[in-house]
């Protein structure tokens, strides 16, 4: 669905971010994109979604070229930025005006999306707070059932209950000719949720894996010392000894924690590169 | 599905566009129609008798106001796009790129007529109220022929170029494009009005005295106590004629080039 080929980019071209950045991803997957700040998320969803261009390389989004920001494209995407905006119009306006543009667009979709989200139907757009036009975005993206979603840092601006919400709403908006990739760098806003990890950091990819694959190979354990013997990637103090990640080779089950793989694969680049080599 | 024009999308991007921008285009016409007021009616109270002069007056104020007003509308044009927040989901709105040009395009031109509308309505209260007060078998006051002698030429093509040329900085500068379009406005002005005509006029004619220009028109000046004008004719003065009226749709097409090439 989304496939990105030697891809290089720059704001400028003496200063590249990206340089033969490649990527695939099939459809019927959440995806979680991960990194620090600054490190390219929102940078590589803008070329997905067509509003930045490549320098060179390719990318094509559900077999179509983002650049080209051609509408059958346009109508199979849609993007939820970090800062949003809707404008001063009612909410029956706003579908009356930007439903048509979506030709799966389903209105009680729509609607039921919003109940499940707490926001009062009947209230203006613009007497909404911060939180409550990010849930009608994120109602609004998942009703267009577009092929491709790409949410940049969603959960910033929700609060506690709404984040739980949100989970629980993406989940359900799943399909399996549906692409959804979620930025963020709340890794526990995306526990439960997500079926492939991304990693960016220092412009680079360092993992594109489903969390099947990762569970596989990786076990999230805690341990009261940490030895050699132990086979331990990356370690971290916690009350009852170290949180511990370690190369799964009795092949044990244990639930992938974001926060302590994006950790270990930002600070043990190399033992995590061999290992899914 | 046509990629880039369906009239039906075409349709749906103006409808968008109305019902985000219609208040503050209401807006606009009333602080227009009240600038209006304000320039033309204190004649409505003083004038009671018929003097041609009014209509060089309307006639710069017309061309004034209207290259100010066009110049502020259309280096708005496109301000939706002029930031990530709300230019993300303007890029990314299913139409093709000509579709939304044109969709702010049409409203740059939908400007014109409307503020005609409205200097004519306010300037035909105004010749209302005097022509009312007028002698008897005096001549009466009519409407400003737009296309006559009181609007100076140079100031109608002024009124062309000043949409087009501002909304190519609506494009370039995301950061108060009046002002920043202004400024290089200004800055082309005084570069070929004093220094290309001052330098070309000290080689050609060292002795004059005295003279005035109409841009890549014709230039006028007094040597020994006699006034000369001098013109261009013939093929040069169709070159120069065609370049002036092609500048107009050449702003228009760099403004859709630049809006295409938009990134954010």
């Amino acid at each position: 669905m989304i496939n990105i080929k030697n891809l290089t980019f720059g704001y400028s071209p003496k200063k590249t971010m990206f340089r033969n950045l490649n990527l695939s991803l099939p459809a019927g997957n959440i995806y979680g994109l991960l990194g620090k700040n600054g490190a390219g998320k929102s940078s590589l969803l803008r070329l997905m979604g067509g509003m930045l261009y490549p320098i060179a390389g390719t990318v094509e989004v559900a077999g179509h070229t983002p650049r080209k920001r051609e509408p059958a494209f346009l109508q199979e995407m849609y993007f939820i930025p970090e800062e949003i905006y809707l404008p001063t119009v009612s909410l029956n306006r706003y579908i009356d005006t930007m439903g048509p543009f979506y030709p799966k667009f389903n209105e009680s979709q729509f609607r039921k999306y919003l109940t499940e989200f707490d926001v009062p139907a009947d209230q203006k757009l613009t007497a909404m707070s911060y939180g409550q036009k990010k849930k009608v975005i994120i109602s609004f993206g998942l009703a267009t059932n577009t092929r491709v979603l790409i949410m940049d840092e969603p959960t910033n601006g929700l609060d506690i209950p709404s984040k739980s919400q949100f989970r629980k709403v993406v989940a359900s908006a799943l399909a399996s000719d549906r692409l959804m990739l979620i930025s963020t760098h709340q890794v526990r806003d995306l526990d439960n949720l997500i079926d492939g990890v991304i990693i960016i950091d220092e412009s680079e990819i360092l993992m594109n894996h489903s969390l099947t694959d990762i569970s596989d190979r990786l076990m999230f354990n805690t341990l009261s010392q940490v030895t050699e013997s132990d086979r331990v990637l990356y370690a971290e103090p916690s009350l009852r000894g170290y949180s511990v990640i370690q190369e799964n080779r009795e092949q044990e089950d244990s639930r992938v924690d974001l926060e302590r793989l994006f950790n270990a694969v930002v600070t043990n680049r190399e033992g995590i590169k061999n290992l899914f080599h | 599905m046509n990629q880039t024009f369906d009239l039906h999308r075409f349709t749906l991007v103006l409808k968008l566009h109305l019902s985000e921008h219609l208040k503050s285009y209401l807006l606009g016409l009333g602080v227009l129609a009240g600038v209006w007021l304000m320039m033309l009616l204190p004649d409505a109270t003083r004038i009671s008798v018929f003097n041609e002069s009014i209509y060089r007056k309307h006639g710069i104020f017309f061309a004034f106001i209207f290259c100010g007003a066009g110049a502020w509308f259309a280096s708005e044009a496109f301000r939706m796009v002029s930031t990530p927040v709300r230019g993300i989901p303007y890029l990314a709105l299913p139409a093709s790129q000509l579709e939304k040009f044109l969709s702010v395009f049409l409203m740059v031109l939908l400007f014109i007529p409307v503020f005609i509308g409205i200097f004519y309505a306010i300037e035909g209260i105004t010749f209302w109220l005097i022509n009312d007060r007028l002698p008897v078998g005096s001549p009466h006051y009519e409407l400003l022929d737009l296309r006559g002698k009181y609007l100076e030429k140079d100031l109608r093509y002024l009124a062309y170029l000043v949409p087009p040329f501002f909304m190519v900085g609506s494009i370039y500068f995301p950061k108060i494009p009046f002002i920043k379009t202004g400024v290089i406005a200004f800055l082309i002005f005084f570069i070929t009005s004093l220094f290309l005509n001052e330098f070309i006029l000290r080689r050609i004619f060292p002795h004059r005295e005295h003279y005035g220009v109409t841009l890549f028109q014709e230039v006028s000046f007094i040597e020994n106590r006699r006034m000369y004008l001098v013109t261009l004719a013939g093929a040069p003065r169709l070159i120069i004629n065609s370049i002036l009226v092609l500048v107009v749709p050449a702003l228009w097409y760099i403004a859709y080039v630049r809006f295409r090439e938009k990134e954010l």
